[in-house]
């Protein structure tokens, strides 16, 4: 999948000697195709036929040879193949890999939160590691994903084996303190678009693959994965509420039974306590951070053993070292960087780091091996063992005691009696006391605090439904929020009504059983869900952040979903761009997420009707414009060509030229970016890769701008090669021939002539 | 309201192009875009990439007067389209004028929110593009009678443009 290139390529120094040869010369094929000149693409084939096929038929005849011995010459030839084989599919994913890309990000977008309250020992512990916040960032990475399968058993007892499976680790006091001051979202999006911008401008990964046509790019997986990930609670949504908490001490913690007790009584009603409208009984989980240096393991293992009798089975001892370990130890291991940051932590993490890219030093510290798998032992154990079975049992009760009452006969006419006479008014637990006879309304709902308390049905069916939907039992998260939305509507909850409109449409939509062709699939349905979820978001709550969240969401869910939905995608895409809810960047990657809703859309069988090819290449050139503005003109170079060939796959693929504005500007817009492009390559201003293909052209600078001349006025193309080649004969035959071809300016295009004719008649 | 119309030939090329403004209610006849000078390059794609909607919605009808087929958000264009036997196509790109600012503002109360300039959806401006079309039609049928136009070709009779402009005048 894509976590190593996903957050990790804006720290990733640009150490390119150390990457191997075959990721290198991708993207030089890549550009050679856009450029179109023959010098780029034939300098690089030397290179390939004199190297690989003299190594590929040198390992293979020795592999035939040494099949059968288990000499190391044998597992030579094996690694060859095994580079061969990462050759040709890693960089580069398929086209409708695309799809299950996106759809993998935003799956584990919304995966569990755990969150860790650690005593101060064991912060300083990760501290001595060089982590300057402390346990959590220590752990963190290793919440991207848990190494093997995780089992999670549905609703109906099936079980189904995840390998991709992650939880987000948080500080417990930074998620009670965000809680109550709930203003770090309205910034998010400002956030998110200053760190997009730091990402397109010094930031800019010039190593990173181009996308192909199809193929979602890094940058806007960038976008979309930082715009799911938001660090607050929020009462109406319960994807950031803690399903356990991990307590943690230290063996050089004093008192460490006490200790633990104390905290557990913080998380229940002291300082760290939850709001009202969050779950209180999550899962604790007791850890107790062993110290191989300092410390005795044997004192530590009697009292991990006091620790199981005093709570419960919910306990691990994790085995850390102390020292501080640098890059020259011998298993030594560089801690991974958390694939899901907030934009504002990119931020800073970018301002760390910025002095150490300069140096080429690595930016993130260093651990034992022994100590990075123990983590990750921890965090399997932690995950596979607590927290899901923690997690499905709770489906289990609160869909048996909450749910399937709503569900049968006996709660539908309660609804119904509650909405029409106020029958049901006897049942309701009237907290706030309000008398809201035939409004239909539950009474739950306190709307000065835009809440409900977490024990109310609805937030524990809000919670059931997030369960399920966090443990991908997307059927019975669909059917709760199904059943929320009628609720939240009655009550006039908005900001919950929005929620439930938004992840009801994007849970029927992850769910693989629900067929595009059925006919219970109704694009209509999504479409005015969608509405009433940005609707909400935007004009009741004025949250834009989620407004677009959901909206990128749907689109992106939706557009694979045939031809009626994929309209409807583009349609939304279109919206979100109206509302104003992106940044200039945003804009940007939004609208090439528009030319791909229309490219992707499938025609009438084989026939050409209902094809979007002219509108995916309107948005593409539109896209290519924008980058060109944002100064990235090989973006848009690229989206120039898409456009071109969606074009091309029209009827008629020549009859733009006949529209006299357009075809101009067009043209000017291809210069532009072949000038910018010609011109950064000219000052091996565009990074190494650029450069690299510079040196294999062979021809030096005077053949780019040669070429970007040649564009400029067409018509002298014709006299400029003329010229060239007499001045070339001219040099060739008088001067000597290490006398540089002299770069073509304007000025001596007009001269060369006589000057040739002068030559020849010297000669 | 401004105006940009267009005759596509059956190979998409345009044959005849004009840009007006509206002349109801006091208008001058002449372009307005809200995208400024970008809008000349920018009304021809839109256009351009309605001709997808076109090849769709022409089967499902059996009108020759498919009434508004597309839009374009960004710019609030709406694109309505009269297809002839040959599978010649009036395109007529439509956007309501940006904010009715200040001097037109004392005019703005005689002006009911239904008349031609103002809303591009309702069923009054429908029918004006609907008369539009038609009277254009004829023009064309009279201009392909023409010895001297050749099928295919650009119009480029100063009568042929004098006349949708008059046509444009009387409808929009």
């Amino acid at each position: 999948m894509t976590s190593p290139n996903d957050g990790d390529h804006l720290q990733q120094p640009e150490d390119l000697p150390s990457i191997s040869v075959p990721t290198l010369d991708l993207p030089k094929t890549r550009l050679s195709t856009r450029d179109e000149s023959p010098e780029t693409s034939s300098a690089s084939l030397p290179i390939r036929t004199s190297s690989s096929p003299a190594l590929g038929s040198h390992s293979s005849a020795l592999s035939d040879v040494l099949s059968r011995s288990s000499s190391p010459n044998g597992r030579l030839s094996l690694s060859f193949a095994r580079l061969g084989r990462s050759q040709v599919n890693s960089p580069l994913g398929n086209p409708s890999e695309g799809y299950d890309d996106t759809r993998s990000l935003i799956v584990r977008a919304f995966s569990p939160t755990v969150a860790i309250y650690a005593a101060p020992e064991v912060d300083e512990l990760a501290a001595q590691k060089g982590l300057k916040h402390g346990f959590v960032e220590l752990l963190r990475p290793f919440g991207d994903r848990i190494s093997g399968k995780v089992v999670v058993r549905d609703s109906t007892g099936a079980s189904r084996a995840w390998d991709d499976f992650g939880v987000h680790f948080t500080n417990l006091a930074q998620l009670t303190g965000d809680g109550s001051t709930p203003m770090s979202e309205v910034n998010h999006l400002e956030r998110l678009e200053e760190m997009m911008d730091y990402s397109i401008g010094d930031g800019y990964n010039e190593t990173a693959d181009l996308p192909g046509q199809g193929e979602v790019s890094h940058l806007y997986k960038l976008f979309l994965s930082r715009l799911l990930y938001s660090k607050s609670m929020s009462p109406h949504e319960t994807f950031r509420h803690p399903v356990g908490a991990v307590i943690a001490i230290s063996s050089s913690t004093q008192q460490p039974i006490d200790t633990l007790r104390s905290l557990y009584q913080q998380t229940a009603q002291g300082a760290q306590a939850l709001p009202p409208y969050a779950n209180p009984e999550y899962l604790r989980y007791y850890v107790l951070v062993h110290d191989d240096d300092k410390d005795d393991f044997s004192k530590s293992s009697a009292l991990f053993d006091q620790m199981k009798r005093h709570f419960g089975l919910h306990c691990h001892l994790l085995r850390l070292r102390s020292t501080s370990c640098t890059q020259s130890d011998d298993d030594a291991e560089e801690l991974p960087t958390a694939e899901w940051l907030t934009p504002e932590e990119q931020l800073s993490l970018l301002k760390d780091t910025a002095d150490l890219l300069e140096l080429n030093t690595a930016t993130s510290p260093y651990i034992f091996s022994s100590d990075a798998s123990a983590l990750r032992s921890f965090v399997r154990e932690l995950t596979a063992q607590s927290i899901i079975y923690h997690m499905e049992q709770r489906i289990a009760l609160w869909n048996d005691q909450v749910a399937s009452r709503r569900r049968g006969i006996s709660g539908r006419f309660m609804s119904l009696s509650k909405r029409w006479t106020g029958l049901g008014g006897s049942s309701r637990n009237s907290s706030s006391g309000t008398p809201l006879v035939g409004s239909g309304a539950s009474g739950n709902y306190d709307s000065s605090q835009g809440a409900y308390r977490w024990e109310a049905p609805e937030s524990l069916l809000r919670k059931l439904a997030d369960y399920a939907f966090m443990l991908r039992d997307y059927k019975l998260a669909a059917s709760t929020y199904e059943l929320l939305r009628t609720d939240y509507a009655n009550d006039k909850s908005w900001k919950y009504l929005a929620g439930a409109n938004e992840m009801c449409c994007i849970a029927t939509l992850l769910n693989p059983l629900t067929s595009s062709g059925g006919s219970k699939f109704k694009v209509e349905t999504f479409d005015l869900m969608l509405e009433t979820a940005s609707y909400s978001y935007l004009t009741r709550c004025s949250d834009p952040a989620l407004a677009l969240r959901a909206l990128l969401l749907g689109v992106e869910l939706l557009k694979v979903r045939g031809r009626a939905a994929s309209e409807v995608a583009a349609k939304w895409a279109i919206r979100s761009l109206e509302l104003g809810l992106v940044g200039s960047v945003g804009h940007v990657l939004v609208s090439e997420r528009v030319a791909s809703c229309f490219s992707d859309r499938v025609g009438n069988s084989n026939t050409g009707w209902g094809l979007r090819k002219r509108k995916a290449a309107l948005w593409s050139i539109i896209a290519a414009d924008e980058w060109m503005k944002l100064g990235r003109a090989e973006i848009a170079a690229q989206r120039l060509d898409e456009a071109q060939e969606y074009y091309g796959e029209t009827k008629h693929s020549e009859a733009i030229k006949h529209f006299k504005e357009l075809a101009e500007y067009l043209e000017q817009l291809r210069l532009a970016v072949r000038m910018k492009l010609g011109e950064a390559r000219k000052r091996g201003y565009s990074g190494a890769t650029r450069q690299l293909e510079l040196e294999d052209d062979g021809q030096g600078n005077g053949e780019v701008e040669d070429e970007t001349l040649e564009e400029m006025n067409p018509l002298e193309k014709l006299d400029s090669r003329v010229n060239r080649m007499s001045l070339m004969g001219g040099a060739s035959g008088v001067a000597s021939p290490l006398e540089p071809v002299p770069p073509l300016s304007p000025v001596r295009l007009t001269r060369p002539d006589p000057l040739s004719r002068e030559d020849d008649d010297f000669e | 309201m401004s105006y940009y119309f267009v005759i596509i030939s059956p190979t998409d090329t345009p044959l005849f192009e004009l840009t007006f403004g509206t002349s109801k209610a006091g208008g001058d006849g002449v372009a307005r875009f809200r995208n400024g000078e970008t809008a000349r390059y920018m009304n021809q794609f839109i256009v351009h990439a309605a001709l997808d909607v076109v090849e769709e919605v022409q089967w499902l009808s059996p009108n020759m007067w498919l009434k508004v087929i597309d839009n374009y958000a960004p710019t609030n264009s709406h694109i309505s389209c009269f297809i002839t036997g040959t599978n010649v196509r009036f395109m007529l790109l439509h956007q309501p004028s940006a904010i009715t600012n200040a001097s037109a503002g004392s005019r703005s109360s005689t002006i009911s929110s239904t008349s031609v300039p103002q809303n591009p959806t309702s069923p009054q401006t429908e029918e004006a593009i609907r008369q539009f079309m038609t009277e254009v039609f004829e023009l064309w049928v009279k201009t392909l009678m023409n010895p001297f136009y050749t099928i295919g070709k650009p119009i480029k009779s100063p009568v042929f443009r004098q006349r949708v402009v008059g046509a444009g005048r009387k409808w929009l």
